[in-house]
Protein backbone atom coordinates (compact mmCIF):
# COMPACT_ATOMS: atom_id res chain seq x y z
CA UNK A 1 0.00 0.00 0.00
CA UNK A 2 2.63 2.48 1.16
CA UNK A 3 4.98 1.28 -1.57
CA UNK A 4 2.38 1.75 -4.28
CA UNK A 5 1.67 5.26 -3.02
CA UNK A 6 5.40 6.10 -2.99
CA UNK A 7 5.77 4.72 -6.48
CA UNK A 8 2.96 6.76 -7.94
CA UNK A 9 4.12 9.91 -6.13
CA UNK A 10 7.66 9.50 -7.48
CA UNK A 11 6.47 8.46 -10.95
CA UNK A 12 4.16 11.47 -11.14
CA UNK A 13 7.00 13.73 -10.06
CA UNK A 14 9.24 12.18 -12.68
CA UNK A 15 6.70 12.73 -15.47
CA UNK A 16 6.17 16.33 -14.34
CA UNK A 17 9.89 17.01 -14.38
CA UNK A 18 10.25 15.32 -17.77
CA UNK A 19 7.48 17.49 -19.22
CA UNK A 20 9.14 20.56 -17.70
CA UNK A 21 12.39 19.50 -19.35
CA UNK A 22 10.60 19.54 -22.69
CA UNK A 23 8.56 22.70 -22.35
CA UNK A 24 10.71 25.14 -20.37
CA UNK A 25 12.46 27.68 -22.56
CA UNK A 26 15.45 28.61 -20.40
CA UNK A 27 18.37 26.22 -20.73
CA UNK A 28 19.30 26.16 -17.07
CA UNK A 29 15.70 25.60 -15.98
CA UNK A 30 15.54 22.69 -18.41
CA UNK A 31 18.68 21.29 -16.83
CA UNK A 32 17.22 21.54 -13.33
CA UNK A 33 14.02 19.81 -14.44
CA UNK A 34 16.07 17.07 -16.11
CA UNK A 35 18.01 16.65 -12.87
CA UNK A 36 14.75 16.39 -10.94
CA UNK A 37 13.56 13.64 -13.30
CA UNK A 38 16.82 11.69 -12.82
CA UNK A 39 16.64 12.04 -9.04
CA UNK A 40 13.01 10.91 -8.90
CA UNK A 41 14.00 7.81 -10.89
CA UNK A 42 16.69 7.19 -8.25
CA UNK A 43 13.92 7.55 -5.69
CA UNK A 44 11.89 4.87 -7.51
CA UNK A 45 14.92 2.55 -7.36
CA UNK A 46 15.31 3.18 -3.63
CA UNK A 47 11.62 2.54 -3.00
CA UNK A 48 11.96 -0.79 -4.83
CA UNK A 49 14.86 -1.62 -2.46
CA UNK A 50 17.35 -1.57 -5.33
CA UNK A 51 19.75 0.53 -3.24
CA UNK A 52 22.78 -0.09 -5.42
CA UNK A 53 21.02 0.97 -8.59
CA UNK A 54 19.63 4.04 -6.84
CA UNK A 55 23.06 5.11 -5.59
CA UNK A 56 24.59 4.55 -9.02
CA UNK A 57 21.78 6.58 -10.60
CA UNK A 58 22.61 9.47 -8.27
CA UNK A 59 26.40 9.25 -8.68
CA UNK A 60 26.56 8.69 -12.43
CA UNK A 61 23.54 10.49 -13.82
CA UNK A 62 22.60 13.24 -11.37
CA UNK A 63 26.12 13.81 -10.09
CA UNK A 64 28.22 13.55 -13.20
CA UNK A 65 26.42 13.23 -16.53
CA UNK A 66 23.90 16.00 -15.89
CA UNK A 67 26.58 18.30 -14.55
CA UNK A 68 28.83 17.63 -17.54
CA UNK A 69 25.95 18.40 -19.89
CA UNK A 70 25.21 21.72 -18.24
CA UNK A 71 28.90 22.56 -18.12
CA UNK A 72 29.16 22.01 -21.87
CA UNK A 73 26.00 24.02 -22.49
CA UNK A 74 27.15 26.94 -20.37
CA UNK A 75 30.58 26.98 -21.98
CA UNK A 76 29.07 26.95 -25.48
CA UNK A 77 26.23 29.37 -24.99
CA UNK A 78 26.70 31.21 -21.75
CA UNK A 79 23.41 32.28 -20.11
CA UNK A 80 21.57 33.46 -23.22
CA UNK A 81 20.34 29.91 -23.51
CA UNK A 82 16.94 30.36 -25.12
CA UNK A 83 16.21 26.89 -26.41
CA UNK A 84 13.74 28.10 -29.05
CA UNK A 85 16.73 29.63 -30.88
CA UNK A 86 19.36 26.98 -30.30
CA UNK A 87 17.24 23.91 -31.01
CA UNK A 88 18.34 22.65 -34.44
CA UNK A 89 15.28 20.43 -34.84
CA UNK A 90 12.77 23.23 -34.40
CA UNK A 91 11.63 23.35 -38.04
CA UNK A 92 11.96 19.66 -38.82
CA UNK A 93 8.72 18.72 -37.11
CA UNK A 94 7.99 15.63 -39.24
CA UNK A 95 11.31 14.00 -38.26
CA UNK A 96 10.77 14.98 -34.63
CA UNK A 97 7.31 13.42 -34.53
CA UNK A 98 8.59 10.23 -36.17
CA UNK A 99 11.51 9.99 -33.74
CA UNK A 100 9.19 10.56 -30.77
CA UNK A 101 6.81 7.85 -32.06
CA UNK A 102 9.69 5.40 -32.54
CA UNK A 103 11.03 5.96 -29.02
CA UNK A 104 7.52 5.76 -27.60
CA UNK A 105 6.87 2.47 -29.39
CA UNK A 106 10.16 1.03 -28.14
CA UNK A 107 9.35 2.03 -24.55
CA UNK A 108 5.83 0.63 -24.85
CA UNK A 109 7.31 -2.64 -26.12
CA UNK A 110 9.69 -2.83 -23.15
CA UNK A 111 6.86 -2.17 -20.69
CA UNK A 112 4.67 -4.82 -22.35
CA UNK A 113 7.59 -7.25 -22.26
CA UNK A 114 7.51 -7.20 -18.44
CA UNK A 115 4.20 -9.08 -18.70
CA UNK A 116 5.94 -11.84 -20.65
CA UNK A 117 8.85 -12.12 -18.20
CA UNK A 118 6.57 -11.97 -15.17
CA UNK A 119 8.79 -9.47 -13.40
CA UNK A 120 7.11 -8.08 -10.29
CA UNK A 121 5.55 -4.66 -10.70
CA UNK A 122 5.58 -1.95 -8.01
CA UNK A 123 3.27 -3.04 -5.23
CA UNK A 124 3.85 -6.74 -5.90
CA UNK A 125 7.40 -6.71 -4.53
CA UNK A 126 6.39 -7.06 -0.87
CA UNK A 127 7.65 -10.60 -0.27
CA UNK A 128 10.74 -10.37 -2.47
CA UNK A 129 14.14 -9.89 -0.86
CA UNK A 130 16.36 -7.53 -2.81
CA UNK A 131 19.40 -8.89 -4.62
CA UNK A 132 22.52 -8.28 -2.51
CA UNK A 133 25.15 -6.18 -4.27
CA UNK A 134 27.66 -9.04 -4.04
CA UNK A 135 25.41 -10.92 -6.48
CA UNK A 136 25.61 -8.00 -8.90
CA UNK A 137 29.42 -8.04 -8.73
CA UNK A 138 29.47 -11.81 -9.13
CA UNK A 139 27.17 -11.64 -12.13
CA UNK A 140 29.15 -8.90 -13.85
CA UNK A 141 32.61 -10.35 -13.33
CA UNK A 142 32.00 -14.12 -13.29
CA UNK A 143 28.95 -14.79 -15.45
CA UNK A 144 28.99 -11.98 -18.01
CA UNK A 145 32.65 -10.88 -18.24
CA UNK A 146 32.52 -10.49 -22.03
CA UNK A 147 29.60 -8.07 -21.93
CA UNK A 148 31.29 -6.19 -19.10
CA UNK A 149 34.57 -5.89 -21.01
CA UNK A 150 32.75 -4.94 -24.22
CA UNK A 151 31.13 -2.10 -22.30
CA UNK A 152 34.56 -0.97 -21.07
CA UNK A 153 35.93 -1.02 -24.64
CA UNK A 154 32.92 0.98 -25.84
CA UNK A 155 33.53 3.63 -23.18
CA UNK A 156 37.21 3.77 -24.08
CA UNK A 157 36.32 4.20 -27.76
CA UNK A 158 33.96 7.04 -26.82
CA UNK A 159 36.72 8.68 -24.78
CA UNK A 160 39.22 8.43 -27.65
CA UNK A 161 36.60 9.73 -30.08
CA UNK A 162 35.96 12.71 -27.80
CA UNK A 163 39.65 13.52 -27.67
CA UNK A 164 40.01 13.20 -31.46
CA UNK A 165 36.95 15.31 -32.29
CA UNK A 166 37.80 18.05 -29.81
CA UNK A 167 41.42 18.30 -31.00
CA UNK A 168 41.97 21.45 -33.06
CA UNK A 169 42.93 20.91 -36.71
CA UNK A 170 46.68 21.37 -37.03
CA UNK A 171 46.83 22.02 -40.73
CA UNK B 1 29.04 4.98 31.96
CA UNK B 2 26.85 2.58 30.04
CA UNK B 3 24.01 5.05 30.50
CA UNK B 4 25.93 7.97 29.04
CA UNK B 5 27.12 5.79 26.16
CA UNK B 6 23.54 4.93 25.24
CA UNK B 7 21.92 8.22 26.19
CA UNK B 8 20.85 9.16 22.64
CA UNK B 9 19.73 5.61 21.84
CA UNK B 10 17.59 5.71 25.00
CA UNK B 11 16.10 9.07 24.05
CA UNK B 12 15.20 7.69 20.61
CA UNK B 13 13.64 4.62 22.28
CA UNK B 14 11.64 6.87 24.59
CA UNK B 15 10.38 8.93 21.63
CA UNK B 16 9.33 5.76 19.83
CA UNK B 17 7.50 4.49 22.94
CA UNK B 18 5.65 7.80 23.32
CA UNK B 19 4.64 7.81 19.64
CA UNK B 20 3.51 4.17 19.85
CA UNK B 21 1.41 5.03 22.91
CA UNK B 22 -0.16 8.04 21.14
CA UNK B 23 -0.88 6.03 17.99
CA UNK B 24 -2.46 3.27 20.09
CA UNK B 25 -4.53 5.83 21.99
CA UNK B 26 -5.89 7.43 18.81
CA UNK B 27 -6.26 4.15 16.81
CA UNK B 28 -4.05 5.33 13.97
CA UNK B 29 -2.08 3.09 11.58
CA UNK B 30 1.32 1.91 12.91
CA UNK B 31 3.15 3.41 9.94
CA UNK B 32 2.77 6.80 11.61
CA UNK B 33 5.21 5.77 14.35
CA UNK B 34 7.94 5.18 11.74
CA UNK B 35 7.12 8.45 9.98
CA UNK B 36 7.28 10.33 13.29
CA UNK B 37 10.63 8.70 14.09
CA UNK B 38 11.96 9.83 10.70
CA UNK B 39 10.97 13.36 11.70
CA UNK B 40 12.80 12.97 15.03
CA UNK B 41 15.99 11.69 13.35
CA UNK B 42 15.76 14.49 10.81
CA UNK B 43 15.44 17.07 13.57
CA UNK B 44 18.42 15.58 15.39
CA UNK B 45 20.51 15.75 12.20
CA UNK B 46 19.52 19.37 11.59
CA UNK B 47 20.53 20.25 15.16
CA UNK B 48 23.88 18.43 14.79
CA UNK B 49 24.49 20.17 11.44
CA UNK B 50 23.79 23.66 12.77
CA UNK B 51 25.65 23.22 16.07
CA UNK B 52 28.73 21.86 14.29
CA UNK B 53 28.71 24.68 11.80
CA UNK B 54 28.34 27.30 14.54
CA UNK B 55 31.13 25.77 16.60
CA UNK B 56 33.58 25.23 13.77
CA UNK B 57 33.16 28.74 12.36
CA UNK B 58 34.34 30.25 15.63
CA UNK B 59 36.96 27.52 16.17
CA UNK B 60 38.41 28.25 12.73
CA UNK B 61 38.73 31.93 13.57
CA UNK B 62 40.30 31.14 16.94
CA UNK B 63 42.79 28.67 15.49
CA UNK B 64 43.62 31.05 12.63
CA UNK B 65 44.33 33.63 15.32
CA UNK B 66 46.71 31.30 17.17
CA UNK B 67 48.45 30.37 13.90
CA UNK B 68 48.93 34.02 12.95
CA UNK B 69 49.90 35.09 16.51
CA UNK B 70 46.90 37.37 17.07
CA UNK B 71 44.06 36.98 19.60
CA UNK B 72 41.23 36.19 17.15
CA UNK B 73 37.65 36.92 18.21
CA UNK B 74 37.65 37.65 21.96
CA UNK B 75 34.81 40.08 22.65
CA UNK B 76 31.45 38.34 22.58
CA UNK B 77 30.79 35.85 25.37
CA UNK B 78 33.47 34.03 27.36
CA UNK B 79 36.73 34.58 25.46
CA UNK B 80 34.83 35.27 22.23
CA UNK B 81 33.18 31.86 21.93
CA UNK B 82 29.76 33.33 21.15
CA UNK B 83 31.06 35.28 18.15
CA UNK B 84 29.30 33.12 15.52
CA UNK B 85 25.92 33.61 17.15
CA UNK B 86 26.45 37.36 16.97
CA UNK B 87 27.53 37.06 13.34
CA UNK B 88 24.51 34.93 12.51
CA UNK B 89 22.13 37.46 14.08
CA UNK B 90 23.86 40.25 12.17
CA UNK B 91 23.52 38.36 8.88
CA UNK B 92 19.83 37.60 9.48
CA UNK B 93 19.09 41.25 10.14
CA UNK B 94 20.95 42.49 7.07
CA UNK B 95 19.13 43.46 3.90
CA UNK B 96 18.65 40.52 1.55
CA UNK B 97 19.94 41.86 -1.75
CA UNK B 98 18.95 40.10 -4.97
CA UNK B 99 20.49 41.54 -8.15
CA UNK B 100 18.11 42.90 -10.76
CA UNK B 101 19.15 40.58 -13.58
CA UNK B 102 19.29 37.52 -11.39
CA UNK B 103 17.20 34.40 -11.94
CA UNK B 104 15.29 35.07 -8.72
CA UNK B 105 13.67 31.68 -7.95
CA UNK B 106 16.92 29.81 -8.57
CA UNK B 107 18.91 32.40 -6.62
CA UNK B 108 16.75 31.53 -3.60
CA UNK B 109 16.57 27.80 -4.33
CA UNK B 110 20.37 27.49 -4.44
CA UNK B 111 20.74 28.89 -0.91
CA UNK B 112 17.97 26.65 0.42
CA UNK B 113 19.34 23.49 -1.22
CA UNK B 114 22.90 24.03 0.01
CA UNK B 115 22.11 22.26 3.29
CA UNK B 116 20.42 19.21 1.74
CA UNK B 117 23.44 17.09 0.65
CA UNK B 118 25.30 17.25 3.99
CA UNK B 119 22.08 16.48 5.87
CA UNK B 120 21.38 13.48 3.65
CA UNK B 121 24.94 12.27 4.19
CA UNK B 122 24.76 12.66 7.98
CA UNK B 123 21.68 10.39 7.98
CA UNK B 124 23.97 7.42 7.30
CA UNK B 125 26.83 8.52 9.56
CA UNK B 126 27.51 6.28 12.58
CA UNK B 127 27.78 8.81 15.41
CA UNK B 128 28.02 6.10 18.06
CA UNK B 129 27.00 2.59 18.91
CA UNK B 130 23.50 2.10 17.48
CA UNK B 131 23.39 5.78 16.56
CA UNK B 132 23.02 5.45 12.78
CA UNK B 133 19.73 6.88 11.58
CA UNK B 134 19.95 4.93 8.33
CA UNK B 135 22.13 1.82 8.62
CA UNK B 136 22.47 0.88 4.95
CA UNK B 137 24.38 -2.10 3.58
CA UNK B 138 25.76 0.28 1.00
CA UNK B 139 26.39 3.15 3.43
CA UNK B 140 29.69 4.15 1.82
CA UNK B 141 28.20 4.26 -1.68
CA UNK B 142 25.19 6.21 -0.37
CA UNK B 143 27.36 8.88 1.27
CA UNK B 144 29.49 9.15 -1.88
CA UNK B 145 26.32 9.54 -3.96
CA UNK B 146 24.77 12.31 -1.88
CA UNK B 147 28.02 14.24 -1.43
CA UNK B 148 28.31 14.30 -5.23
CA UNK B 149 25.24 16.51 -5.22
CA UNK B 150 26.93 19.15 -3.05
CA UNK B 151 28.29 20.99 -6.10
CA UNK B 152 24.85 21.46 -7.65
CA UNK B 153 23.53 24.24 -5.36
CA UNK B 154 26.77 26.11 -5.94
CA UNK B 155 26.36 25.69 -9.70
CA UNK B 156 22.81 27.04 -9.41
CA UNK B 157 24.09 29.98 -7.38
CA UNK B 158 26.71 30.77 -9.99
CA UNK B 159 24.22 30.68 -12.82
CA UNK B 160 21.41 32.53 -11.04
CA UNK B 161 23.61 35.43 -9.93
CA UNK B 162 23.99 36.66 -13.52
CA UNK B 163 27.53 37.75 -12.80
CA UNK B 164 30.66 36.72 -14.65
CA UNK B 165 32.69 36.16 -11.49
CA UNK B 166 29.98 33.96 -10.04
CA UNK B 167 29.78 32.03 -13.30
CA UNK B 168 33.54 31.46 -13.40
CA UNK B 169 33.47 30.35 -9.77
CA UNK B 170 30.62 27.92 -10.44
CA UNK B 171 32.44 26.37 -13.40
CA UNK B 172 35.52 25.94 -11.22
CA UNK B 173 33.47 24.29 -8.46
CA UNK B 174 32.10 21.74 -10.87
CA UNK B 175 35.46 21.07 -12.52
CA UNK B 176 37.08 20.53 -9.18
CA UNK B 177 34.29 18.45 -7.67
CA UNK B 178 34.04 16.08 -10.63
CA UNK B 179 37.82 15.65 -10.90
CA UNK B 180 38.53 15.04 -7.22
CA UNK B 181 35.65 12.61 -6.91
CA UNK B 182 37.75 10.08 -8.82
CA UNK B 183 40.74 9.81 -6.45
CA UNK B 184 38.40 10.07 -3.48
CA UNK B 185 36.28 7.17 -4.73
CA UNK B 186 39.42 5.12 -5.41
CA UNK B 187 40.75 5.84 -1.89
CA UNK B 188 37.45 4.76 -0.35
CA UNK B 189 37.44 1.68 -2.57
CA UNK B 190 40.88 0.65 -1.23
CA UNK B 191 39.45 0.79 2.30
CA UNK B 192 36.39 -1.19 1.27
CA UNK B 193 38.62 -3.79 -0.37
CA UNK B 194 40.53 -4.32 2.89
CA UNK B 195 37.47 -4.29 5.15
CA UNK B 196 35.40 -6.39 2.74
CA UNK B 197 32.16 -4.48 3.29
CA UNK B 198 30.34 -1.32 2.19
CA UNK B 199 28.54 -1.00 5.51
CA UNK B 200 29.99 1.77 7.68
CA UNK B 201 29.35 -0.11 10.90
CA UNK B 202 30.94 -3.19 9.29
CA UNK B 203 34.07 -1.17 8.50
CA UNK B 204 34.20 0.00 12.13
CA UNK B 205 33.80 -3.60 13.32
CA UNK B 206 36.69 -4.63 11.08
CA UNK B 207 38.87 -1.94 12.63
CA UNK B 208 37.95 -3.01 16.18
CA UNK B 209 38.88 -6.57 15.28
CA UNK B 210 42.15 -5.69 13.54
CA UNK B 211 43.84 -2.28 13.45
CA UNK B 212 42.78 1.18 12.35
CA UNK B 213 42.74 1.33 8.57
CA UNK B 214 44.99 4.41 8.59
CA UNK B 215 47.84 1.97 9.37
CA UNK B 216 46.92 -0.36 6.50
CA UNK B 217 46.04 2.38 3.99
CA UNK B 218 48.14 5.46 4.85
CA UNK B 219 48.36 6.61 1.20
CA UNK B 220 44.62 6.34 0.76
CA UNK B 221 44.13 8.37 3.94
CA UNK B 222 46.29 11.24 2.71
CA UNK B 223 44.69 11.20 -0.75
CA UNK B 224 41.23 11.11 0.83
CA UNK B 225 42.02 14.18 2.93
CA UNK B 226 43.38 16.10 -0.09
CA UNK B 227 40.32 15.20 -2.17
CA UNK B 228 38.01 16.15 0.68
CA UNK B 229 39.65 19.57 0.88
CA UNK B 230 39.15 20.04 -2.86
CA UNK B 231 35.53 18.85 -2.74
CA UNK B 232 34.69 21.22 0.08
CA UNK B 233 36.40 24.05 -1.85
CA UNK B 234 38.73 24.73 1.05
CA UNK B 235 42.14 26.40 0.79
CA UNK B 236 44.53 25.60 -0.87
CA UNK B 237 41.78 24.59 -3.32
CA UNK B 238 39.41 27.53 -2.69
CA UNK B 239 39.61 28.78 -6.28
CA UNK B 240 35.80 29.02 -6.66
CA UNK B 241 35.83 31.97 -4.28
CA UNK B 242 39.39 33.13 -4.83
CA UNK B 243 39.00 36.75 -3.77
CA UNK B 244 42.19 37.88 -5.49
CA UNK B 245 40.82 37.05 -8.94
CA UNK B 246 37.04 36.50 -8.66
CA UNK B 247 35.92 39.03 -5.97
CA UNK B 248 34.07 36.40 -3.95
CA UNK B 249 33.50 33.89 -6.73
CA UNK B 250 30.19 32.08 -6.58
CA UNK B 251 29.02 34.05 -3.56
CA UNK B 252 29.64 37.52 -5.03
CA UNK B 253 25.93 38.31 -5.34
CA UNK B 254 24.88 36.71 -2.08
CA UNK B 255 24.37 38.67 1.09
CA UNK B 256 22.62 38.47 4.43
CA UNK B 257 20.84 35.24 5.32
CA UNK B 258 21.45 33.57 1.96
CA UNK B 259 25.19 34.04 2.27
CA UNK B 260 25.05 32.70 5.84
CA UNK B 261 23.34 29.53 4.59
CA UNK B 262 26.13 28.87 2.10
CA UNK B 263 28.74 29.65 4.70
CA UNK B 264 27.25 27.22 7.22
CA UNK B 265 26.73 24.55 4.54
CA UNK B 266 30.46 24.70 3.77
CA UNK B 267 31.24 23.75 7.36
CA UNK B 268 28.60 21.02 7.32
CA UNK B 269 30.21 19.57 4.19
CA UNK B 270 33.56 19.62 5.94
CA UNK B 271 32.03 17.91 8.97
CA UNK B 272 30.67 15.15 6.72
CA UNK B 273 34.09 14.69 5.10
CA UNK B 274 35.79 14.60 8.51
CA UNK B 275 33.18 12.18 9.87
CA UNK B 276 33.68 9.85 6.92
CA UNK B 277 37.48 10.00 7.40
CA UNK B 278 36.99 9.15 11.07
CA UNK B 279 34.74 6.21 10.25
CA UNK B 280 36.84 4.82 7.40
CA UNK B 281 40.36 5.34 8.73
CA UNK B 282 40.34 6.15 12.45
CA UNK B 283 38.13 3.43 13.89
CA UNK B 284 34.95 5.52 14.00
CA UNK B 285 33.28 5.84 17.39
CA UNK B 286 35.37 3.17 19.13
CA UNK B 287 37.83 4.03 21.89
CA UNK B 288 38.52 3.38 25.56
CA UNK B 289 37.06 5.09 28.67
CA UNK B 290 34.88 7.71 26.96
CA UNK B 291 31.42 7.13 25.40
CA UNK B 292 31.36 6.32 21.68
CA UNK B 293 29.79 9.56 20.47
CA UNK B 294 32.40 11.57 22.41
CA UNK B 295 35.14 9.64 20.60
CA UNK B 296 33.46 10.33 17.26
CA UNK B 297 33.28 14.05 18.00
CA UNK B 298 36.89 14.11 19.24
CA UNK B 299 38.26 12.38 16.15
CA UNK B 300 36.27 14.58 13.76
CA UNK B 301 37.50 17.58 15.77
CA UNK B 302 41.11 16.54 15.12
CA UNK B 303 40.48 16.14 11.36
CA UNK B 304 38.59 19.44 11.17
CA UNK B 305 41.45 21.18 12.95
CA UNK B 306 43.81 19.62 10.39
CA UNK B 307 41.67 21.10 7.59
CA UNK B 308 41.82 24.51 9.26
CA UNK B 309 45.57 24.20 9.87
CA UNK B 310 46.13 23.45 6.16
CA UNK B 311 44.00 26.42 5.15
CA UNK B 312 46.00 28.91 7.18
CA UNK B 313 49.35 27.43 6.19
CA UNK B 314 49.28 26.88 2.43
CA UNK B 315 48.71 29.51 -0.29
CA UNK B 316 46.08 29.05 -2.99
CA UNK B 317 47.06 26.93 -6.00
CA UNK B 318 46.55 28.05 -9.60
CA UNK B 319 43.45 26.65 -11.33
CA UNK B 320 45.19 24.47 -13.92
CA UNK B 321 47.64 23.08 -11.34
CA UNK B 322 44.71 21.95 -9.20
CA UNK B 323 43.32 19.76 -11.99
CA UNK B 324 46.75 18.65 -13.19
CA UNK B 325 47.66 17.49 -9.69
CA UNK B 326 44.43 15.49 -9.53
CA UNK B 327 44.64 13.71 -12.88
CA UNK B 328 48.39 13.29 -13.20
CA UNK B 329 49.37 12.52 -9.60
CA UNK B 330 46.47 11.46 -7.40
CA UNK B 331 44.54 9.27 -9.86
CA UNK B 332 47.55 7.17 -11.01
CA UNK B 333 48.75 6.94 -7.40
CA UNK B 334 45.38 5.64 -6.22
CA UNK B 335 45.12 3.20 -9.13
CA UNK B 336 48.50 1.71 -8.16
CA UNK B 337 47.42 1.68 -4.52
CA UNK B 338 44.22 -0.13 -5.46
CA UNK B 339 46.12 -2.68 -7.53
CA UNK B 340 48.64 -3.40 -4.76
CA UNK B 341 45.86 -3.63 -2.17
CA UNK B 342 43.90 -5.98 -4.41
CA UNK B 343 46.89 -8.28 -4.95
CA UNK B 344 47.73 -8.40 -1.22
CA UNK B 345 44.12 -9.02 -0.23
CA UNK B 346 43.88 -11.75 -2.90
CA UNK B 347 47.03 -13.48 -1.57
CA UNK B 348 46.13 -13.21 2.11
CA UNK B 349 42.41 -13.98 2.03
Amino acid sequence: MLQTLTFFALAGLCVLFALATLFLRNMFHTFLAFLGALLSIAGVFFSLQADYLGAVQVIVYAGSVAVLIVLALLLINHQSGDLSRTNLWRHKWLGSVLAALAVGAALFGVIMYTHVTGWPLPGETAGITPLPYTEIADGLLNHYPVAFEAMAVLLLAALVAAVVTSKPDDK
Amino acid sequence: MEFINNIFVNIAGLCRAVFAWLVGLLHLPDVLVDIAMVAVYWLAIVVVCVLCALFYVVWERKLAGYIQRRPGPNRLGPNGWLQTIGDAIKLVMKEDIVPDGADKPIHLLAALLAFVPPMLALAAMPFGEGMTALDLDLGVVYIMAVTTLASLPVLCAGYASNNKYAMMGALRVVNQAISYEVPQALAILSVVLVAGTFNLNGIIDFQTGHVWLILLQPVAFVVYLISALAECNRAPFDLPEGESELTAGVFTEYSGMRYALFYLAEYCNMFVAAGLATTLFLGGFTGPFLPGWVWFLLKTFVIMSLFIWVRWTLPRIRADYVLRFCWKVLVPLMLVNLLVTGVIVYILV
